[in-house]
């Protein structure tokens, strides 16, 4: 495996490129670290489609769990979108199974960390600014 | 005279976490999201002194003089488990026949009682009442916080089950945990714990506690316990995150600009004063914090109870924590027999009422702001206060947290802290992650 970053980038199709310019234009971030975003959440996604290497199920050096929790914080909002737009592509089997669980039994067993965020950004930096929801191991030195 | 729940003319936001709190509703968003339970956190290892990768359950303690209010969400289900502890200490007797009582015994200590099983020997000792400094470097402290925070996953659902969901003899396993801590607000300035605080925090952080709980029925478990990471935060904050935040994680809709957080608490009182700044063309509301100590909290009425009873039985003589314990039964073992002794309290209480007036006079009077009464305190002192408020002010211009949630509010609000700490951590762990992926590729 070609370990070295990648120099230079051509033949991105000109939607591709509009929609990182759009995404710059509205969070301010520089096209560069969109790209970087981009790369980061496409590559997790290209990588599941490409399947696994073999029965063990492996993905490279990655586990299909190792995956799976990189991959739900990427897709959670472009499954939200789907969903709101009526093209998700099991719609019908989500639909069949909407009166199924109850809230709590919905709710994952404990154990792996989940990507649930509750909080918005805007709050978080706002508690930040109050000095509050800091952590202690953060400036902690041992004796 | 009309209880403060039937006179209360103001309500929380319905949207709030407070209001889905005394609700009981699902603590879940509209997106089917709850509170994080397990947030990625590192431990400290002081054998290899390196950091290890982890995951810790999430909680909050308020960290009061009078009582240790826990909460945690509960395993697999969208709600709250809650815990209130007097802050009572008894080494353990052999007990020879009847029910036990539950005991502890952390790292090979003596064997102890806690909370109102250490009441009910007649013998508690208190704990240090104070700051942090003077409360951690105690060794019954630190066994009691352990303990605490064991009993609070037990009551969240913790622990190896059988089918019929109690708890299996034995070992437990080990347990990481990512706790939000109430501290006073002079221990928390705009750095976060103050450098006092840090250090009186370091007795407990990343120390491996073995805690022995033995049941009522003599059934034994083990639980290992780390305290891998702190979020200490000013405690009666942490109520007026429960009143202003939602589970959308935003803040809710209102018009009040000043809002004045009356936290009547059992050694001390506190205020924290919000300024929800709004302005033209933005959005969302600036928020603008302070808060500090008022006075002495119950303990002061708690011990004029425990003079006047000594006056009247002289052989009689309480600790801290057998007084308020007192001063919230209205009851006191004399001859071995229960007895009431309400008339003694509200004698006392009544002769403390111009003391609470003049501790709270100022904010009564600030017609501008709106206060929110809190904290164990403002459910035994309710009559004094609810006079007080109505004499000074409108009723739509206050309001009382319901008696069951009072004394836990601090700590239920210090989650939406917690969370936004965690929310940090797990971005800070996804980002690694990612940037350890590319660094591979």
């Amino acid at each position: 495996m070609n370990s070295r970053y990648p120099i230079s980038l051509k033949n991105i199709p000109p939607d591709a490129w509009e929609m990182v310019q759009a995404i710059s234009a509205k969070s301010g971030a520089e096209v560069a670290e969109v790209l970087r975003q981009c790369v980061v959440t496409g590559s997790l996604i290209e990588l599941i489609k490409a399947g696994p290497d073999d029965e063990a199920g492996k993905y490279g050096d990655f586990s299909p769990t190792y995956l799976a929790r990189l991959t739900r914080r990427a897709l959670g909002a472009p499954i939200d979108f789907l969903l709101e737009t009526g093209e998700h592509p099991y719609l019908a089997t989500l639909a069949a199974n909407a009166n199924g669980p109850t809230p709590a039994a919905k709710k994952e067993p404990s154990g792996a960390p989940t990507a649930r965020f509750l909080l918005d950004q805007e709050t978080v930096n706002e508690l930040q600014s109050l000095c509050m929801g800091e952590s202690f191991s953060a400036g902690w030195q041992p004796d | 005279m009309a209880t403060f729940a039937e006179v209360q003319t103001h309500h929380p936001h319905p949207d709030s976490l407070l209001a889905k709190v005394i609700a009981g509703a699902p603590l879940l968003n509209s997106k089917d999201q709850g509170l994080i339970e397990d947030v990625p956190s590192q431990r400290w290892n002081r054998e290899t002194f390196a950091w290890s990768p982890t995951t810790a359950k999430m909680a909050c303690i308020d960290n009061g003089n009078e009582s240790l209010k826990g909460v945690m969400p509960t395993v697999n289900a969208p709600y709250l488990a809650s815990l209130r502890m007097p802050t009572a200490y008894a080494p353990a007797k052999k007990l020879r026949g009847g029910d036990g009582r539950l005991t502890w015994q952390v790292n090979g200590s003596e064997e102890f009682w806690m909370g109102e099983e250490a009441l009910e020997t007649k013998k508690a000792e208190s704990l240090p009442v104070g700051f942090s400094p003077e409360r951690f470097p105690d060794h019954r402290f630190q066994r009691f916080i352990a303990a605490f925070q064991v009993e609070l996953l037990v009551r969240a659902g913790h622990g190896k089950r059988d089918a019929s969901g109690k708890l299996v003899e034995g070992q437990q396993g080990e347990f990481n945990i990512f706790l939000a801590i109430g501290l006073p607000p002079e221990e928390v300035d705009r750095n976060g714990a103050t450098y006092e605080a840090r250090e009186a925090l370091k007795y407990i952080f990343n120390k491996p506690f073995e805690v022995v709980r033995i049941d009522e029925q003599g059934q034994e478990t083990t639980w290992r316990l780390f305290f891998v990471e702190f979020v200490p935060y000013g405690q009666t904050f942490g109520s007026f995150c429960a009143w202003y935040y939602t589970l959308e994680g935003t803040p809710i809709a209102t018009n009040i600009e000043r809002h004045i957080t009356l936290d009547i608490g059992g050694g001390q009182s506190h205020m924290c004063e919000v300024e929800i700044a709004h302005r033209r063309d933005e959005p969302r509301p600036k928020l603008r914090m302070s808060a500090e100590q008022i006075g002495e909290g119950t303990i002061l009425i708690a011990r004029g109870v425990s003079e006047a009873i000594r006056q009247q039985y002289n052989t009689i003589q309480l600790s801290d924590a057998e007084a308020q314990h007192v001063l919230s039964s209205g009851m006191i073992s004399v001859g071995g027999r229960r007895q009431p002794v309400n008339d003694i309290v509200n004698r006392v209480i009544e002769s403390r009422a111009d003391n609470l007036n003049s501790l709270l006079l100022r904010y009564l009077r600030d017609g501008q702001s709106f206060l929110m009464f809190t904290g164990g305190g403002s459910v035994l002192l309710q009559d004094t206060l609810l006079r007080l408020a109505n004499m000074h002010r409108k009723a739509d211009s206050f309001y009382f947290v319901p008696p069951e949630l009072a004394p836990f509010l601090n700590a239920i609000g210090g989650l939406v802290l917690a969370q936004a700490s965690a929310q940090q951590a797990i971005s800070r762990r996804e980002a690694h992650q990612a940037a350890d992926t590319a660094a591979e590729r």
